[in-house]
């Protein structure tokens, strides 16, 4: 039974359900929009480094293992799922991030039929010694790929530098020696402990219906055993391991990342607001600070800030490319402490406020947008799109709070990426 | 989806879509001049001198916090190649009235702004203001220093250059250090007028707006210029094969081989659609005959990927490789090509690239931005097919004229990047 739910001010109406076997479904029906977007994903990232052991602890599983299981979930012992989509021509990926990996599809034809590849090849693993072996060469590659990236280096140095002992500090897709002790018997103990119904969320979204949806499902979704989420206490201290990281690699002019680490606790939808509301009061194209950074030539038009959370980690980031990536961190640090005291600029509020809540709204547009959007929500434990309401209702005095709860000042890691 | 084209004065055209589905509005000005080394830089840093500051807010924060009062409207300043032409693109997309928290309409606020930054800019006695100038200059050097940041991307750029030393497929359409150094106050704003009154502009609108009140709103500005001239071309896409080799040397982990093939097949001719498709089934899907044999069967590259620049008639297929592996690589692209042009594939695999092509150029229709490359690409020519339009010219291309793209498409030249010392698997 699919429940409707319709959206204050997007005017959509969602469709909600849970199917007997855990699995929670939502269908965002665009009916005016061409193609069809759904994703498949499982609350299982690369932050989740270990599997349960008989006797109640814990093993470290190796880095890299979420990645290579998402590669290997394509092929079964008849093909591979990039063969089905050949015959319906949909448009087909997948990717891991640190708190979930995603398996979608894209098509403005046949999209039952894509739907049921989807959900057919996402619960039948198979994993055998030599198709394990055969994917060492394509994520070497793809390792290597990354190895040369100076935006992943600038973020990886800097996650390591802020975080002590979580894993998000760790490279998804692992190292080549990593991904090097992988054996089909570890996948598939990831396979049965991660990728559980009730672990998972089906996310439609285009001109399709949520019967339509609903009834794909119901024939192919497989029962699954009871789950439960298993905690990891990471032991991660409020405070950053190294306040500086350097690296040297081919590139034009230094590169930077600055990140804040956010203390650890459950973010609520107005957490959410408030973080791209301050990102923008801080350090944004109308902010005080980015005037200051533009007129002493510190930053150029690539700055750019965000932030990103997931299971026991947060961070504020900011970024670009300076010749002075050190003077960059003592002005924003300077500029943080300065709001925390003195407070919340409350006309800069209200525009930067009205703004966010325009460019999120406007985000919601084509059906991959609008399922990724709201799957973000769903991995995060928040209601479908809740932070659009948020945006909406949010007050300087609850901003105000945020910024000094949850920004600290020194807590905080430069990685810089310089030329040779 | 139904294109509206509509002729303006001075020699303009606005193109418009009904947009009464999607959340935003979105109006474009696409500016196209001949692209020349020595008129580059000049009109590649009028994007960001003309959209991060106009005369009525003539500071970044000023324009920002407009931006947001107008619920986060999004101006964007572009600068491109398309084929000998350098476009120009101004833009800005704002909410639809029913999606506002106070219900107003910021159509009209919207193209007021987007015109005042192109014909009100924030000048000084006649020229840009020496600090946004000197802003806009460093921000643009920086950019093309920074090409090298990106290996795919610069080993890509470095195989066109390969390819064309002297034809505009090797001329960046940002300029070069040099040219972007040599320009003053002065000379941007010269580039500016001329920019006005020789430049090719199609405006693109998607939305609701009242047509006639738009045509109003966009020609009058220019009842006060002198009369345009368009600036004309005729393409010379002729070619002889060079069979070009270079390899670089850098500190990296992965090298990157880009293969420049030739392709006699260039717009506005009616084998075009043909040599898309020959182009996907060759290595332009997951289901392409070079994703299946050099990632999946060998394991030699992540990627491997064949991309067609219709307007040059230029493919490239590039790959991220174990640098002992190039030959290797080069010579399994180089089989799939020879059995592409035997006909030495099956039907399967051909429908399967059509599907996938098909279905790209369905699922435009579902986003303005997108919408707007599939038409850009068209005002090259002057010839507007819908994207249901191209599926149709798709489902009509045969196997022998798939077969007949690959016989035309030959090897010119191989670029590699390299790591300094060798990387062990």
């Amino acid at each position: 039974m699919m429940q409707a739910f319709t959206h204050p001010l997007l005017g959509d109406t969602l469709y909600h359900g849970q199917h007997e076997s855990g699995l929670s479904i939502y269908v965002w029906p665009r009916p005016q929009a061409r193609s069809t977007y759904a994703v498949f994903a499982t609350r299982y990232g690369s932050v989740h480094n270990v599997l349960p052991t008989p006797d109640g602890g814990t093993e470290v599983v190796p880095e890299g293992i979420a990645h290579y299981l998402e590669h290997k979930l394509f092929e079964s012992e008849d093909g591979d799922a990039f063969t089905r989509y050949a015959a319906t021509g949909a448009s087909a990926n997948a990717y891991t991030s640190f708190d979930r990996t995603a398996y979608l599809f894209q098509a403005t034809d046949n999209v039952l039929p894509s739907l049921e590849i989807l959900l057919d090849f996402v619960q039948h693993p198979y994993f055998t010694a030599e198709t394990v072996q055969k994917e060492q060469g394509i994520i070497g590659q793809e390792i290597r790929m990354c190895e040369d990236d100076p935006g992943r280096n600038l973020l990886f140095n800097m996650l390591r530098g802020l975080y002590h002992n979580h894993p998000v500090r760790v490279e998804i897709a692992g190292t080549v020696p990593s991904i090097a002790r992988i054996t089909p018997e570890l996948l598939y103990r990831c396979y049965e402990r991660y990728y559980n119904l009730h672990n998972m969320v089906l996310v439609v979204s285009g001109p399709i219906t949520p019967d339509e949806v609903r009834d794909t499902a119901a024939r192919l979704l497989k029962p699954a055993a009871d789950w439960q989420p298993m905690p990891i206490d990471w032991q991660e201290p409020d405070s950053v391991l190294e306040h500086e990281a350097e690296a040297v690699m081919p590139v034009a002019a230094p590169l930077f990342y600055l990140g804040f680490k956010e203390p650890a606790g459950e973010k609520t939808a107005k957490d959410m607001a408030g973080s791209t509301v301050l990102l923008e009061l801080l350090a944004g194209k109308s902010s005080p600070l980015y005037t200051r950074l533009l007129e002493e030539g510190l930053i150029n038009d690539q700055f750019s800030a965000e932030y990103f959370g997931g299971p026991g980690f947060g961070l504020w980031l900011f970024g670009g490319e300076s010749a002075d990536p050190a003077r960059v961190r003592d002005m924003l640090v300077e500029e943080l402490k300065r709001q925390q005291t003195e407070g919340i600029d409350r006309e800069a509020f209200e525009a930067v406020r009205r703004g966010a809540y325009g460019r999120l709204l406007a985000q919601l547009e084509e059906p991959a947008n609008c399922a990724e959007i709201l799957l973000d929500d769903l991995v995060d434990g928040l209601p479908p799109l809740a932070r659009l309401e948020a945006l909406a209702a949010l007050t300087v005095q609850e901003t105000q709070e945020q910024l000094c709860r949850r920004l600290a000042a020194a807590e905080h890691t430069l990685s810089v990426v310089r030329p040779a | 989806m139904e294109l509206q084209q509509i002729p303006l004065s001075h020699d303009m055209t606005l193109l418009h879509l009904p947009g009464e589905r999607f959340r935003t509005g979105r109006l474009t000005g696409i500016f196209a001049v001949p692209l020349a080394e020595d008129t580059a830089a000049g009109y590649a840093l009028l994007p960001g001198l003309l959209t991060r500051r106009s005369g009525r807010y003539p500071t970044v924060a000023a324009l920002s916090r407009r931006l947001d009062e107008l619920y986060g409207a999004t101006v964007e300043g572009e600068v491109t190649r398309l084929g000998h032409w350098q476009m120009l693109s101004f833009s800005i997309s704002f909410l639809e009235q029913r999606y506002t928290l106070d219900g107003s309409s910021l159509a009209a606020d919207c193209t007021r702004l987007l015109l005042d930054m192109l014909f009100e800019p924030a000048l000084e006695e006649g020229a840009f203001r020496p600090a946004d100038f000197a802003q806009e200059q460093r921000f643009l050097s920086e950019r093309l220093q920074a090409e090298i940041n990106d290996k795919r991307l610069y080993a890509r750029q470095q195989c066109e250059r390969l390819l064309a030393p002297d034809h505009p497929l090797g001329i960046n359409p940002l300029g070069t250090e040099e040219t972007v150094a040599a320009q003053t106050p002065s000379s941007a704003a010269a580039a500016r007028d001329k920019l006005l009154a020789t430049a090719r502009i199609h405006w693109l609108y998607q939305g609701n707006a009242d047509i006639e009140l738009l045509r109003e709103t966009i020609e009058a500005p220019f009842a006060a210029l002198p009369q345009r001239q368009a600036a004309l071309l005729q393409p010379d896409n002729t070619f002889t094969v060079k069979e070009s080799r270079r390899t670089q040397k850098m500190d990296l982990q992965q090298a990157k081989l880009v293969l420049g093939f030739r392709v006699a097949v260039t717009e506005p001719d009616e084998q075009v659609m043909a040599a898309r498709l020959f182009t996907t089934l060759w290595g332009g899907c997951p289901s392409s005959l070079l994703f299946r044999h050099v990632r999946e069967e060998q394991s030699l590259c992540y990627y491997c990927a064949a991309s067609y620049d219709r307007f040059h008639g230029v493919i490239l297929v590039d790959s991220g490789i174990q640098a002992e592996n190039g030959d290797k690589v080069e010579q399994e692209v180089l089989r799939q090509l020879e059995a592409i042009r035997r006909g030495d594939f099956s039907d399967e695999e051909l429908e399967a690239a059509r599907r996938s092509l098909v279905q790209r150029f369905t699922a435009l229709d579902d986003t303005p931005a997108a919408r707007e490359g599939f038409y850009m690409g068209q005002t090259v020519y002057d010839r507007y097919l819908t994207p249901e339009e191209s599926a149709k010219r798709l489902l009509a291309v045969t196997r022998e004229d798939v077969c007949r793209a690959a016989q035309l498409t030959t090897l010119d030249s191989v670029y590699m990047l390299s790591p300094t010392e060798e990387v062990s698997e």
